[in-house]
């Protein structure tokens, strides 16, 4: 008892701090693309022959860290499964049922490790080999995979503890990776883009294979925004016309089940007159298209204006996840027969439709060449709700 | 239980029996536990981001800073400001600050005294600091964008009336006696006059602070402003293919917004002429410049492949136009962990490419690939220092590659931690 009553403070002060320390996770809770976390999402990777993608990573913290990394595929080349009978595989639209398209969403996992403070890169066409002899110098952060010239998606990784030769490591609070993107043309040229990965910081508390956003991790955007060019607007510096391409990709994800996401959402473009137009859009696993593909009201004919301000809202209904009415709007669980539950026990049933994250990259093409400029998008407020389900540890 | 497992084999008075036994247990287990809990709380303490009380690149803002225009021949900026509140007019008060130095013989714009070539050799290349003010006024979600090389204003403004009447319609108006019955105002950018640029070639900084519109305006909380600008130039051997090199601005919300972005103790409404960037939590009035900022780049590999840096001070006294200085220093990783370091001082505004930081012999610098050894690098830049405005620095980055002729480039946020004790302070006239 004598120990107890001469360390009272002690132990107070280590519960104060500790509540403290949540609280302090708990004042504000948004992702974020300018500070390090323990998720980093690069929303646009690409390596599909013409340009390649230089992805940097770095442990900004005194304790070495290990990450497990998803790419996800989006390209044609992929298997895919149908949009809504996802059990069953497909490669091309014809393959499914009337009214439905063949998604490709397919997911490539590996770990990378790295030392305190260390920054590491690899292209995603060749990826890095753990070869301290070769011509890449440092040291390789782990074996990771070349994804060859068929590549269009996004990656995701995530901070884990030491993983053992048979089971991946457990998801751990340690926000101190970071990390940027840089495509390159592969032919020769000096045409890049860049943007900061978006980070998503861990609040404090078990995760368990499903990452809950908005409760053990910081909550995606209620909502995007993006200044850009009309569509066609001619640039009154380079005399070009302009021409930009949007990339989403869903906060929500299931990486166990590999249920590829349905986004919905609604996209106000606002002209300089303060003139606003909408359109709605869904998509499956990743967007990535121009402007001028998304709807006509980015074109300069119909804004009547060069720039524009573009607002992305996730939809506030709910759809079901899983089971036989995957991907309609639901009100409960029991809207969404034969729904899966994850091995960590998270129902993917009815569950709010996905947040979203984002790049935009603008164009301009010369005859002698393009230029290009990406950046993230910006964010507003933060909404709960939205999970990413990690494969099982055993 | 084997009790020297504890090392608590001696003696003490008397003689051991359980009940003592089972106290030692427990007086060795509670401070055991008190240890764990104050771990636990230290650990817990370390990793925990704090609240957010830094400067933002990806959120809107009360205070925006674009730390880079350029424009010069073949080369101009676009600059992309937006209102995000759904409902009101917002205006925004703008410094455009020129940092070009002058040759002190011709009055040239130089960088160095190497541009100052005189009779007697060089002259001496005399760093400048000046700014020009104006102001933008922004109707609800409006995106307004404009050329550094020529500004904006008079009826290239984009709603340049006052009204439209009732009837006829489409008839602009001012006052009711106009229209057949009532002139129905509507949010307008009236009153605003964007200046070009002083001089060609500029390099400079802007930095815009959200003020509720009004005689006089007072600095507005609401946190409503996001801007981005995009470095324009064309390259090539014939000066025939576009580089676009396009950044997110750094903001800067103020405190007392509704959503409490700088914690829940940072309250205070901002008030002129000093505004308070982060500090003392009872007086902070927007978030805070950090400690560190954190810059990913690849290490310089000859003229090849290069990253160029440009940091400027996040406090101002711009009524007396007296610059905010920190020294940077920076301590730089490579890929094997090893550390570099150098510093350098920020004196209104830095540019370098990395490898001309610490010496003019790129081929000798920290930063460069043959002495680093690695290709990907982590720079820690920590601003130290104690002017009046503060010692905070914000920054972006520009990496550029140059093959077969062409050099282009991408702009780049950089990346930050740690709340700062010291605030900065932006002295607005």
């Amino acid at each position: 008892m004598r120990g107890l009553k001469r360390s009272p403070w002690l132990f107070s002060l280590g519960v104060l701090l500790a509540v403290l320390a949540l609280y302090r996770g708990f004042a504000r809770a948004d992702v974020t693309s300018d500070r390090p976390g323990s998720i980093v999402v690069y929303p646009k990777v690409i390596s599909d022959g013409v340009r390649d993608t230089l992805i940097q990573i770095t442990n900004t913290g005194n304790m070495p860290v290990n990450a497990h990394c998803f790419y996800i595929n989006t390209n044609a080349d992929v298997p895919g499964v149908c949009s809504l009978t996802f059990s069953t595989p497909c490669t091309v639209d014809a393959q499914c049922p009337a009214g439905e398209t063949c998604v490709h969403c397919g997911e490539t996992d590996f770990d990378i490790f790295l030392t305190s403070q260390q920054p590491t890169f690899w292209g995603v066409s060749a990826g890095r080999r753990v070869n301290l002899t070769d011509n890449v110098r440092g040291f390789d952060p782990g074996p990771i995979p070349g994804r060859g010239t068929d590549f269009v998606g996004e990656l995701k990784c995530i901070a884990t503890t030491a993983p053992s030769a048979t089971t991946p490591g457990q998801p751990i609070m340690q926000n101190v990776l970071k990390g940027e993107a840089t495509i390159i043309p592969v032919g020769g040229g000096a045409d890049v883009s860049e943007y900061n990965a978006f980070t998503i910081q861990a609040t404090g508390g078990a995760t368990g294979n499903d990452l809950a956003l908005g409760t053990t991790y910081n909550a995606c955007p209620a909502s995007l925004v993006v200044d850009h060019r009309a569509d066609g607007a001619v640039d009154t510096f380079t005399g070009l016309p302009v021409t930009s391409e949007l990339t989403l990709v869903p906060c929500t994800e299931d990486l166990e089940n590999q249920l590829p996401t349905r986004a919905i959402l609604n996209l106000v473009v606002v002209n300089e007159f303060e003139q606003p137009l909408s359109a709605s859009l869904n998509f499956n696993c990743m967007l990535n298209q121009p402007l001028s593909s998304i709807s006509s009201n980015f074109s300069r004919g119909v804004l009547g204006s060069d720039f524009a301000k573009t607002r992305i809202t996730p939809s506030t209904s709910s759809i079901c996840y899983s089971g036989t009415n995957r991907n309609r709007i639901c009100s409960t669980d029991a809207d969404c027969p034969g729904f899966v539950t994850t091995t960590s026990g998270t129902k993917l049933g009815c569950r709010p439709v996905t947040g979203l994250l984002g790049v935009i990259e603008e164009f301009q093409s010369a005859k002698a060449g393009t230029g290009s400029a990406a950046v993230t998008a910006h964010l507003e407020g933060n909404r709960p709700g939205d999970v990413i389900i990690l494969p099982p540890t055993q | 239980m084997d009790r020297t497992l504890f090392r608590n084999d001696v003696r003490l008075a008397g003689e051991w029996n359980e009940r003592r036994w089972a106290m030692v247990k427990m007086a060795r287990l509670g401070s055991a536990g008190a240890l764990l809990g104050l771990g636990l709380g230290v650990c817990l303490l370390a990793q925990v981001p704090s609240a957010r009380a830094l400067t933002t690149s990806d959120r809107p803002a009360a205070i925006l800073v674009w730390p880079k225009i350029v424009v010069a021949d073949g080369t101009d900026t676009i600059i992309q400001i937006s209102n995000t509140s759904r409902t009101d007019r917002k205006q925004a008060h703008c410094f455009l600050i020129n940092a070009n130095g002058h040759c002190a013989d011709t009055d040239a714009v130089c960088s160095s005294a190497l541009n100052c070539p005189s009779r007697a050799g060089f002259a001496t290349c005399v760093p400048g600091w000046s700014e020009t003010d104006f102001d933008i006024y922004l109707t609800k979600d409006q995106p307004l964008a404009w050329n550094a090389s020529a500004g904006l204003s008079g009826a290239d403004l984009p709603i340049t009336v006052n009204g439209f009447c009732d009837y006829p319609p489409t008839r602009a108006c001012t006052h009711d006696s106009e229209c057949g019955s009532k002139c129905m105002t509507v949010q307008n950018n009236l009153g605003t006059g964007i200046p070009p640029v002083p001089e060609i070639p500029f390099v400079g900084e802007l930095k815009c602070i959200e003020f509720v519109p009004g005689n006089p305006p007072v600095p507005d909380a609401s946190n409503t402003l996001l801007g981005e600008a995009t470095i324009e130039s064309m390259t090539g051997p014939n000066n025939d293919v576009p580089d676009l090199q396009k950044y997110n601005a750094v903001g800067l919300q103020a405190c007392a917004a509704a959503d409490r972005p700088c914690g829940p103790n940072a309250t205070s409404a901002p008030t002129l002429p000093n505004l308070q960037l982060g500090g003392d939590a009872s007086t902070q009035e927007y978030q805070g410049c950090p400690t560190t900022l954190i810059l990913n780049h690849l290490f310089d590999v000859g003229r090849r492949l290069v990253t160029d840096l440009t940091l400027v001070p996040c406090g101002d006294d711009l009524l007396r136009q007296n610059p905010g200085m920190a020294t940077a220093q920076f301590l730089v990783f490579n890929e094997f962990e090893q550390r570099f370091s150098t510093s350098k001082t920020v004196r209104w505004f830095f540019e370098s490419q990395l490898s001309r930081i610490d010496t003019p012999d790129p081929d000798r610098s920290i930063f460069s690939y043959a002495i680093s050894g690695t290709l990907a690098g982590q720079t820690r830049i920590k601003p130290v220092g104690d002017a009046p405005t503060g010692r905070g620095l914000v920054g972006i980055a520009r990496q550029l590659f140059t093959d077969r002729g062409i050099s282009a480039g991408a702009a780049y946020e950089l990346h930050q931690q740690g709340n700062p004790t010291q605030p900065d302070i932006i002295t607005v006239p």
